[in-house]
């Protein structure tokens, strides 16, 4: 049995299909489009026959005229795969917008549910809807739910799946034409849907009490009050994740996997293993692994910090504060929220544009987001923070981020050349601020610990094993006496005189890192640590760090680009010109510094 | 009046809205047609986009946008 879950974004949509499935599968994706598509069976606590259920988590949409592409998509897939029924989620607070949202799935001849999210808040703010009548009204199974707690779900679970055994679709009040209709027929039958709400929730709903806006959104509206606001939001995040706290956090797990790794080396001494195997163990496999994985919780402290602020609604009214001044650089608000998640990651930041409702923003900011320099880059700033500006640790990878931001702004002018025409408009939903679910956060949490550990076990893993093999070894197998013997060196020859002129071209592990660095950018601290290399001059470390701040972004990266950008010249060409960029900033930070001595 | 002139906390009704391309299909999806009320709770620290109460939510559009909305002032209760 096949059941779609639909509803508004924001509407607890995927809270209610996590509870209902326990972990979200990704299976692949939808026909024709690269969009990941989430789908899981249902828990057997639900119903006794669970594991014949399937159930397919849609984008959340407002209305099944497409305006974004997952809007197209979750539209597509019903009409294209008819499933058994539909659960639509629908927030109570606001009922009218998913009513009419409603009103189109009932038109579409499947069997559907309506699972009412939020009755409490709506309660708590003064407001009633009487569920009963609403399902007299719309002729459909209404039935109030806390996605949240899983209070009611049993219920809505019986209600759907006898729908679906049923197989009788409702009755549509008003139709929904699957041929494309003129703006005045969309009009009409808009008009029609609204009236038919109004007149519904007029005899159902008891409206809740309007409240003054919140001290944060007061905030975030003055014209003076809210630059230091959103300042101090931002700044930090970045202090907590790489400042006090979370320095502390990754030298007591640095002290772990210190024990850790005298353990092995002990384990291993006892059982008279061969030092050549010692040294790939313990200088190869275990400092290049354990080189990253200190930092894992830093790096889990910066997603948790992401993960919160779009939880609450906060993500939301920064995309709107900063709108005016992002429209100068020919984006639009909404594109924030995609450079924000490049803050954590640039895959899932390249993958967020599809919420933007046209092909020209899409690529735009698909293209500007990998100059946000992401958090696998983070160790690499705290690494050389603590070697060079100890008492001053946390500034660099706040420098480092002003960086990525220039860049940005700088890169901006060029692309509108490029991409010519307007800033998407900016239409946006301000969610009510809401405290984010400790089960979702942990639930992120746990997702992200478990990416970065199978990354770590295993491209981190096989390209510390491999350099260490380049660094001991000599082109002809024998063991290297030193650097200059070594296959790393005779490979990083062919690229230093690339790197001559930032002041680390004659250092092939340096070369080296930068290269294991397109893997994965966690490479590259490893490779340092793996390849031993040594210390370099300020001015040369300098321009290493500017380097690696804004170079080519990982090929897991370069690819979903390829994909949002729909052809591989164009990923190119923004890959090699950010090299390009990276490049000219880390020679002019050498000279600098150099010249300033 | 255009939606766009909205001052704070001004309380109007929805009269029309121009245009029949995507944008104009969308307010109209999400709930704005006539004769619904709005509400201008607050703008953005650089007077743009307007932040408006409509139909119990809470919807963020640009002045360039809300200029496409035709509304009339409600009487003050």
């Amino acid at each position: 049995m096949n059941i779609a879950l639909c509803g508004n974004q924001n509407a607890g949509k995927t809270t209610l299909f996590n509870l209902l499935t326990g972990a979200a599968e990704r299976t692949g994706n939808y026909p024709g489009v690269t969009v990941a598509q989430r789908a899981g069976t249902l828990l057997p606590v639900w119903d006794k026959n669970a594991a014949s259920v399937h159930l397919v988590d849609l984008p959340g949409v407002y209305s099944l005229t497409p305006y974004s592409q997952e809007e197209a998509i979750a539209r597509n897939y019903i009409i294209n795969t008819q499933p058994d029924a539909i659960i639509q989620i629908i927030d109570v607070t606001c009922p009218s917008r998913g009513l009419y949202l409603t009103l189109e799935l009932m038109a579409l001849g499947r069997p559907l549910v309506l699972a009412l999210n939020m009755t409490e808040a709506l309660e708590r703010a003064g407001g009633a809807l009487d569920y009963a009548a609403l399902q007299v009204w719309l002729g459909v199974p209404c039935l109030p739910i806390n996605a949240r707690s899983g209070h009611g779900v049993k219920k809505l679970i019986c209600a759907v799946l006898q729908a679906a055994h049923s197989g009788i679709a409702p009755h549509a009040p008003v139709p929904f034409p699957l041929h494309p209709i003129s703006s005045a027929e969309h009009r009409m039958l808009a008009q029609k849907r609204y009236d038919l709400i109004d007149r519904c929730l007029a005899a159902c709903l008891k409206a809740p009490v309007q409240v003054p806006p919140p001290l944060m959104d007061r905030l975030l509206s003055h014209p003076l009050l809210a630059w230091p606001t959103l300042g101090m939001m931002l700044s930090s995040i970045l202090f907590i994740a790489f400042g006090a706290p979370g320095q502390m956090l990754t030298r007591l797990f640095e002290g772990c996997i210190g024990r850790a790794d005298a353990q092995i080396a002990a384990l291993l001494t006892r059982f008279h293993t061969t030092p050549w195997l010692m040294d790939l163990l313990l200088n190869g496999a275990m400092a290049g692994i354990g080189a990253v994985i200190s930092f894992l919780p830093a790096i889990l402290l910066l997603f948790l910090l992401i993960a919160l602020m779009e939880d609450s609604g906060l993500m939301a009214r920064i995309a709107m504060v900063l709108d005016a001044p992002m429209r100068r650089l020919g984006l639009s608000g909404r594109s924030f929220l995609p450079l924000m998640t490049g803050c954590g990651c640039t895959v899932p930041a390249v993958l967020a544009v599809r919420t933007l409702p046209d092909e020209r923003s899409r690529r735009f900011t698909a293209m500007l987001a990998p100059y946000i320099p992401c958090g696998a880059k983070a160790p690499i700033y705290l690494f050389f923070a603590a070697q060079i500006v100890p008492q001053y640790r946390s500034m660099l990878p706040v420098l480092l981020y002003l960086l990525g931001i220039a860049a940005l702004i700088g890169v901006s002018y060029p692309l509108r050349r490029l991409l010519p025409g307007q800033p998407a408009p900016f239409l946006m939903e301000l969610p009510a601020y809401r405290l984010p679910s400790l089960r979702g956060l942990s639930r992120a949490m746990r997702d992200k610990t478990r990416d970065f550990l199978s990354r770590a076990f295993s491209i981190v893993f096989l390209s510390s094993m491999l350099l260490w093999a380049m660094r001991a070894f000599t082109p002809r197998l024998s063991f290297a006496a030193d650097v200059r013997s070594s296959l790393l060196y005779a490979c990083s020859v062919l690229f230093s005189p690339l790197f001559q002129p930032l002041g680390f071209g004659s250092h092939p592990e340096y070369i080296a890192a930068l290269l294991a660095g397109l893997f994965a950018k966690e490479n590259i601290l490893s490779a340092l640590s793996v390849t031993a290399a040594p210390t370099l001059p300020l001015p040369a470390t300098l321009s290493f760090i500017t380097f690696t701040a804004l170079y080519a972004p990982c090929i897991a990266a370069c690819a979903v680009m390829r994909q949002e950008l729909n052809s591989r010249g164009r990923m190119l060409l923004s890959v090699v010109s950010q090299t390009g960029i990276a490049w000219l900033a880390a020679l002019i930070v050498y000279r600098l510094t150099l010249l300033l001595g | 009046m255009r939606l766009s002139a909205l001052k704070h906390g001004q309380r109007v009704r929805i009269i029309s809205i121009e245009g029949s391309d995507a944008l104009s299909l969308r307010l109209m999806d999400l709930g704005l047609l006539p004769p619904t009320q709005i509400r201008m709770v607050f703008c953005a620290p650089l007077g743009d986009p307007l932040v408006v109460s409509v139909r119990g939510y809470t919807l963020s559009l640009r002045r360039e946008e809300a200029a496409r909305i035709f509304v009339s002032v409600e009487e003050q209760p």
